[in-house]
């Protein structure tokens, strides 16, 4: 038996199913009140639809219990969701890549190590009075390119001690400390001066 | 590296071939070095050389000790990757120097007397040393970090 499935949205006096619906679901007005009023076929259907929906709307109210294991996931998503974004810097989960400072020669190449450089760098300020590395001794970073290096140094500063004197000071030791054991060319020492100590600075 | 062909090929075709003879080519037989000889040279030459606190880097040398504890390499093998042709050879070397000795002076001593040791123990030419220094040996350092864990 072939159906239309135009017919079956349709009633008996004409009028569509679909706009009935809405009227029962969504509480409508009737888009032809007039007509509604005196048709018993939208009557029946209206009827029909306000049972059925009645239904719906109970299922709807009844409080749904989800299981214990449901809950404990559902109170990790609202507390990931609660949570503020924690930020990942990238060096924390990638292996740190090895640069290599070259320095050729007629019969190969010697290659040091931009960590080499990095823990002359750190040698040389311990040497030094009234500074040390502020941070971790790998908060000092090199960047070598050929046979040339760039240092960026942080630094803690005793207190009282004039900044410009001292940079100049730890600057000269760290260039001289570099070139003299690496054979490379220092282009800067770039010194950023973060913490005090001594003092009231404690 | 310089590449030299794998290819083992005896005395005589290289002869006819007009090419030079490896000087290990006789007139009757060859002397063939082991890859693992050149290897081991390499890693004694660099050994002798003041200055080198020990070869491989950090990482090489932890599991080095590891292989060596287990008997299954010989300490002179870590660091040390070697590059074997018929009549030339070229070395990749990893070392730990001594803090306060010139890196590129200590590299350039381990490279003179790996390449003399290596041509005068086996004959064979030595194209290149390349030397790689990924980490030093600061005494007390090790201590100190020791100590802070504790």
């Amino acid at each position: 038996m072939a159906v239309n499935r135009e017919d079956e949205r349709r009633l008996a006096c004409g009028r569509e199913l679909l706009p009935l619906v809405d009227q029962v679901a969504e509480a409508l007005p009737p888009v032809e009140p007039e007509h509604q009023r005196t048709c018993p076929h939208c009557q029946a259907a209206l009827g029909e639809l306000e049972d059925l929906w009645r239904q719906v709307r109970a299922l709807a109210r009844e409080e749904i219990v989800a299981p214990d294991r449901m809950r404990y996931v559902i109170r990790r998503i609202h507390e990931g969701l609660a949570a503020p974004p924690r930020e990942v810097r990238l060096e924390e989960v990638l292996p740190r890549l090895v640069q290599h400072a070259m320095l050729e020669t007629d019969r190969g190449t010697t290659r040091i190590a931009d960590s080499v450089v990095a823990r002359i760098v750190g040698q040389a300020v311990r040497g030094l009075r009234g500074v040390h590395l502020a941070g971790r001794p790998s908060a000092v970073s090199v960047a070598v390119s050929g046979g040339r290096v760039t240092i960026r140094l942080p630094l803690a500063l005793r207190y009282g001690l004039g900044l410009a004197e001292t940079s100049t000071a730890v600057r000269a030791s760290v260039i001289e400390r570099v070139e003299v054991l690496t054979g490379l060319v220092v282009d800067a020492v770039d010194i950023s001066v973060e913490d005090v100590f001594g003092g009231d600075a404690g | 590296m310089a590449e030299e062909p794998r290819r083992r090929r005896t005395t005589s075709e290289a002869v006819t071939a007009g090419e030079e003879v490896s000087p290990l080519a006789a007139e009757r037989g060859a002397t063939r070095i082991a890859d693992a000889v050149v290897t081991k040279v390499a890693g004694i030459a660099a050994h002798e050389v003041p200055g080198v606190y020990a070869l491989g880097g950090g990482a090489a040398r932890a599991v080095g000790t590891v292989t060596q504890a287990v008997g299954m390499s010989a300490r002179a093998a870590q660091g040390v990757a070697v590059e074997v042709g018929e009549r030339e050879a070229a070395v990749d070397l990893t070392i730990v120097v001594d803090y306060g000795e010139s890196i590129p002076r200590v590299a350039q001593e381990v490279r003179e007397n790996v390449i003399r040791r290596i041509e005068g123990i086996t004959g064979l030419s030595v194209t290149e040393v390349n030397v790689t220094v990924d980490d030093l040996y600061v005494p007390g350092e090790e201590e100190e970090a020791v100590a802070r864990v504790e």
